[in-house]
């Protein structure tokens, strides 16, 4: 005989059913499944494969805590003749008056359990955002390990959830005592919420090295979800985690349960510090993700002043007031790395990027700040943003170099809110090109041209074709490599750097369209994405310019050159092509992805400034916004000083 | 009762044993809580003679049971409480039998299997179900309910 218990007390984790039955079956064993944590509303383990299905109907079946009652129900009627005989014969069959109270509940069965699952879910987005909370377990959750089995025989998660606060035993207490919609009771499902220390209650018997082995530690708590207004469970679940949070000496005493009791705390209690200011995040792509990592992987000690709490995607957006803790984050990010659109996120809502941004904003937000790393055209975003008093950073080239009247209409927008647009990571990823511009022109600096290779795509396959590589080879290297766009023509014909030169050179002082720059493409006419040419069709036919390409490295090595595309730009004009170099410019020594800006400048002159590293991929890419985020953070609080200073009267 | 098997489950749960009463046309079936019932005449005894073995508003909820959980008809038996469940389902082995149980099932559960395989009801293996075919290599080849 097989007993399954899925989802498992108090850990929730998952049993395949269907797995287990076929095992248990091939040697001949019966399986008994233990349905009470979801019931058959959820749950019917039959058609999955079980022989038994058993219940304590004190659960969800009856559904208000006012039976104590059990059930077993069997797939064959011969077994079950069986163990009806048995159950008469020991005398532990259901009393009439309880049985009469249990078929009352399982009427209201269905409709409990939707509200269940919407308390549940409040509740996990709750306690998923607190700081104080360290790790919840909850099958809903993409990360929790048992996910997918759950999402195929399940029809619901479930309202059991189980989580662990920061500070043992002390902070469980005091969460116990500060909740008022959770009674600190044993058992679950009932129509009123619950809330149960395993160590202490329902797993006390165990030993403390076997609630050690079963994953059961001091700080765990579990709570059944009721069926009261979800919005009034998940307030009281964070005003209760506010005060442990508030309480603060957790720090402390985590310290000291982790060494000897004779040995001084190491840690101290927290500092009070400023309210951090709020990232909402446009795109959820590659850089996205990266840059939610760079984020939660900072050193709690050297946490900058920033926290993500918002998320937005073509498909939808979740936000989190407050912000989102670290592992909402991580299971957001292992979500979007899935492939799945946030609107499917817990507390995810379908809703077009704009009617996001003007959702958020309507919230008490904290010296908000928007990064639009998507590759869209986001304009009438940016301007919502900007018109509601969100800072901007930009990782996405589209929008600064869109014409001439819409860039100006982002700037006014900025100006007339107070606002600012940051955008390093459009030029050059991480590299400190836009910084550097900047500190050169505030220092009244005249910049006379900027010339450099600012695509690493491009100059991974110039490194590429040098060593002698077919182009339809190093361009599949590339591919591979995840250094191009979908489209790689975006990439060859040199709209990607003509966009980049726009930006940098509307910096310094031009004014014109992407029309107006010299673009020298690297894809035929008769391959080109006008021709309708599908992107699959072009990486099809990359063969044929083999030959061509070949010809041309030939010839540029027999002259001891090496190929380069090149941007340059003045404040007047903007050229990009191809060029020839000697293996000695500093272009020809470029390699890898390696992006290079040469600026002349009236200081400047007879050796001008260089800059050259990395520049694609989402890792520097991400860290030049990460930046950009930081320099926005600090000269905040010198503006909210001066403001202060200001109002002191002298 | 009418025919309500191919109505959904949330129907049916709704509608368990409604209006099935004959002797006045309740909606809500009356609670039987005599604990003995008459017989009809000598040896003639009627579907229910003592609640113990059985009775019409424990047998009501049954069907409901069985019904939701997809199992057979009369395929239920409604216990005392959720271990007297259990301790039912272990009547099925005997000694020498083997029961693989998850390694952190419930708690009470955890202790009744422990308490019988000590005194030899069955032999015990705590596994870890959640990990693909942990329970099949701990069959004990001679288990009648392995056989």
């Amino acid at each position: 005989m097989v007993l399954i218990e899925t989802p498992s007390n108090p850990l929730l984790r998952i049993t395949d059913i269907r797995a287990v039955a076929e095992l248990a079956h091939a040697a001949g064993a019966l399986v008994v499944a233990d349905n009470t944590f979801l019931s058959p509303a959820l749950q019917q383990p039959i058609a999955l494969g079980a022989d038994l299905v058993i219940h304590s109907t004190t659960k969800y079946l009856n559904g208000h805590s006012d039976v104590v009652g059990g059930a077993v129900v069997a797939a064959d009627k011969s077994l079950a003749d069986e163990l009806a005989w048995w159950a008469n014969c020991l005398g532990i069959t259901g009393a009439p008056f309880d049985s009469y109270l249990t078929l009352r509940g399982v009427r209201t069965l269905h409709s409990r359990i939707r509200d269940h699952l919407a308390s549940a879910e409040a509740v996990v987005e709750a306690l998923c955002r607190h700081p104080a909370v360290s790790r919840v377990y909850y099958p809903g959750l993409a990360t929790h390990p048992g996910h997918d089995i759950a999402r195929a025989q399940q029809s619901g998660f479930g309202a059991m959830v189980s989580f662990e606060v920061h500070g043992g035993t002390r902070s469980v207490e005091l969460l116990a005592a500060n909740l008022r919609c959770f009674t600190l009771a044993e058992s679950l499902g009932g129509v009123e919420s619950l809330i149960a220390h395993p160590a202490t209650m329902t797993h006390s018997s165990m030993d403390a090295d076997a609630r050690a082995v079963a994953g059961i530690s001091d700080s765990l708590v579990r709570l059944s979800c009721g069926i009261e207004s979800p919005e009034d469970l998940a307030r009281d679940v964070t005003e209760a985690l506010n005060e442990v949070l508030g309480a603060r000496d957790w720090v402390l005493s985590a310290s000291i349960q982790t060494s000897s009791e004779t040995l001084a705390p190491r840690t101290q209690p927290l500092a009070p510090s400023p309210q951090p200011a709020d990232v909402i995040l446009l795109g959820a792509g590659a850089i996205g993700r990266e840059l939610v990592r760079q984020l939660s992987d900072v050193p709690d000690d050297a946490r900058p002043p920033l926290r993500v709490c918002g998320l937005i995607d073509r498909s939808g957006y979740v936000f989190a007031e407050g912000g989102f803790s670290r592992d909402r984050l991580a299971e957001l990010r292992a979500l979007k790395s899935a492939g799945q659109p946030l609107c499917e996120a817990i507390g995810g809502r379908p809703a077009p990027a704009l009617h996001a941004v003007n959702e958020i904003a309507r919230h008490q937000l904290s010296r908000p700040i928007l990064v639009d790393a998507t590759p869209a055209d986001t304009h009438d975003v940016l301007l919502a943003a900007l018109g509601a008093g969100l800072d901007v950073v930009l990782a996405n080239k589209v929008p600064l170099a869109a014409e001439q009247q819409l860039v100006d209409r982002l700037h006014e927008t900025a100006r007339a809110s107070g606002r600012r647009i940051l955008n390093e990571a459009t030029v050059g990823a991480g590299l400190p090109v836009i910084d550097t511009l900047r500190k050169l022109l505030e220092a009244g600096d005249e910049v006379l041209s900027i010339e450099g290779c600012p695509s690493g795509t491009l100059g991974f396959l110039f490194g590429e074709l040098g060593r002698g590589e077919p182009f339809s080879v190093a361009l599949g290297r590339a591919i591979a490599l995840g250094y191009t766009e979908p489209d790689q023509r975006v990439d060859l014909s040199g709209l990607d750097v003509a966009r980049k030169a726009l930006i940098l050179a509307r910096a310094i002082g031009f004014r014109g369209e992407l029309s107006d720059v010299q673009v020298e493409s690297l894809v035929p006419a008769h391959l080109s994405a006008e021709t309708g040419l599908a992107p699959a069709e072009f990486l099809r036919r990359a063969g044929e310019l083999d030959a061509l390409w070949a010809t041309r490295v030939n010839d540029a090595r027999r002259k001891g050159k090496v190929l380069r595309y090149r941007a340059h730009v003045t404040p007047g004009t903007i050229a990009v092509g191809l060029v020839a170099v000697k293996l000695t410019d500093p272009l020809g020594a470029l390699h890898g992805t390696d992006n290079q800006f040469t600026f002349t400048t009236a200081r400047y002159r007879a050796r001008p400034l260089v800059i050259t590293g990395p520049g694609a991929g989402p890792a520097v890419t991400a860290a030049g916004v990460f930046n950009d985020l930081l320099r926005l953070e600090a000269s905040r609080e010198r503006r909210s000083v001066t403001e202060y200073g200001d109002a002191i009267p002298a | 009762m009418s025919d309500q098997s191919n109505f959904s489950a949330t129907t049916r749960a709704v509608r368990a044993a409604i209006a099935t009463d004959r002797e006045h046309g309740a909606v809500v079936p009356p609670i039987h809580l005599s604990s003995t019932f008459a017989f009809e005449g000598f040896n003639k005894p009627r579907t229910f003679d003592y609640t113990r073995s059985g009775n019409p508003t424990r047998s009501q909820l049954a069907d409901a049971l069985s019904a939701l959980e997809g199992g057979a008809p009369g395929g239920a038996v409604v216990t005392s409480t959720g271990m007297s469940a259990v301790t039912l389902v272990l009547q099925l082995l005997q000694p020498g039998d083997t029961i693989v149980a998850p390694h952190d099932c419930y708690g009470g559960t955890q202790r009744l299997l422990r308490g019988l395989s000590k005194r030899g009801h069955f032999n015990l293996v705590f596994a870890d179900l959640t990990v693909a075919g942990a329970a099949a290599p701990q069959a004990a080849p001679r288990d009648r309910a392995w056989s």
